[in-house]
């Protein structure tokens, strides 16, 4: 499908507007010259300033948007992501699982064994 | 209270009060761990392993316990008990049965420091990395005695070659003269003493220091602890001996008794031997 340029869009658009006019019984010296180049050219500068404006508008939106939220929203990190590591205290209590003491009395008999470097 | 002895891993295995189907299980228990986990048999799963360097491999359920359990002990100890110094002691000159360690002439060399966290082991798959090798005796005898000891029924005690591990109390005679009553729990003695040989002319020793990769240079001849578990001890005592002068306060931090002796034959015990004992005088 063939796709109509931008301008032509602007003239149908005026083409329809004067049908309009006429259809509502505005003659042509009441009505202003609507479809003058420089009209249009300026027109066309207003337009993309807009755009320009409105995209920068958003972009600076989104910006402060996701900087409130990172600082504020409960689920977002409030500082940089480390990896994933045990908690110090448990890592603590899980190590003093191997390294336990025995129990050790005075002796009272004859030894029945004898520890020596192995 | 009747006592049974019999040859493994290098040493002399005394157990005592058990029956002749308790007595079977503890030997053919440790003729398993000696299959699996020995240096010096070529066809041992370690040996296995240890020729896969840099190449996942699948291990036994053994296997994959024992060296999680080395990891923990390494992890515990900051590195201090760790299971990669096998090259060390081959350069060292330990690199056949003891027995047959003879001097070459040939100067010891230098093996490579400890390396414990480049091991990976997930599940059963174990990932060393080139150039490292296992060396699991460590805790593989300390283990192998807790385990025999749930073998068996009742009061008991057993002992590899010096690390014990008991069950309703045994007096143990200790290094430098002295006993001491184990009430429960494990006691293991580790020392520069024993499983000497020399090399090049020097002295060497099969405690490796892996921070530098030759034999420790510890000034204890003997250092003793006193576990939870044969285990506990035998790893607590290894640590102690390899930190020198540091090695009593850190059995102290971790509230375990320690005993030591200098090379020059003094006894000094740590304040959780001393505390332990005199808490036993004061409760009886």
């Amino acid at each position: 499908m063939k796709t109509l340029g931008a301008s032509q869009d602007f003239l149908i658009f005026v083409c329809f507007t004067d049908n309009l006019m006429e259809a509502q019984g505005v003659s042509a010296r009441e009505r202003a010259p609507l479809a003058t180049p420089g009209r249009i050219d300026a027109a066309w500068r207003r337009a993309r300033l807009a755009k320009i404006g409105l995209a920068g508008l958003a972009a600076l939106g989104f910006g402060a948007w996701m900087g409130l939220a990172r600082a504020t929203y409960a689920g977002h990190a409030k500082h940089d992501v480390r990896p994933l590591s045990i908690p110090q205290p448990l890592y603590r209590v899980v190590r003093r699982n191997l390294l336990q003491a025995g129990i050790l009395a005075p002796a009272t008999a004859p030894p029945d064994a004898s520890t020596s470097s192995s | 209270m009747s006592v049974r002895r019999f040859a493994a891993m290098g040493c002399e295995i005394v157990v005592s009060g058990v029956d002749d189907a308790a007595y079977r299980a503890t030997g053919r228990l440790f003729a398993e761990r000696e299959r699996i986990f020995s240096r010096f048999r070529a066809d041992s799963e370690l040996n296995r392993v240890n020729r896969r360097g840099g190449r996942s491999v699948f291990v036994s359920t053994q296997f994959s316990s024992m060296l999680a359990i080395a990891l923990d002990a390494a992890r515990e100890t900051d590195g201090l008990v760790d299971p990669t110094l096998a090259r060390a002691l081959e350069g060292a000159g330990y690199d056949a049965d003891f027995t047959q360690l003879r001097d070459d002439g040939r100067p010891p060399a230098p093996g490579g420091t400890g390396r414990w966290r480049d091991i990976r082991l997930v599940g059963r798959h174990a990932l060393l990395p080139a150039g490292v090798q296992l060396d699991l005796n460590g805790v593989v005898k300390g283990k192998t005695v807790d385990d025999s000891l749930a073998l068996l029924a009742g009061d008991a005690f057993v002992c590899a070659g010096g690390d014990l591990a008991v069950r309703g109390g045994a007096v143990v005679g200790l290094p430098g003269g002295g006993t001491v009553r184990l009430v429960r729990g494990g006691l293991a003695t580790s020392g520069s003493d024993r499983r000497r040989w020399m090399r090049g002319g020097l002295a060497q020793h099969h405690l490796i220091d892996p921070r530098t990769g030759s034999p420790s240079r510890s000034c204890w001849r003997q250092v003793t602890a006193c576990g939870a578990t044969c285990l506990a001890a035998d790893i607590a005592a290894k640590a102690a001996f390899l930190l020198g002068e540091d090695g009593p306060d850190w059995l102290d931090a971790n509230r375990i008794p320690g005993r030591f002796v200098a090379a020059e034959g003094n006894v000094h015990a740590n304040a959780s031997w001393r505390r332990s004992l005199e808490q036993e005088l004061l409760c009886t």
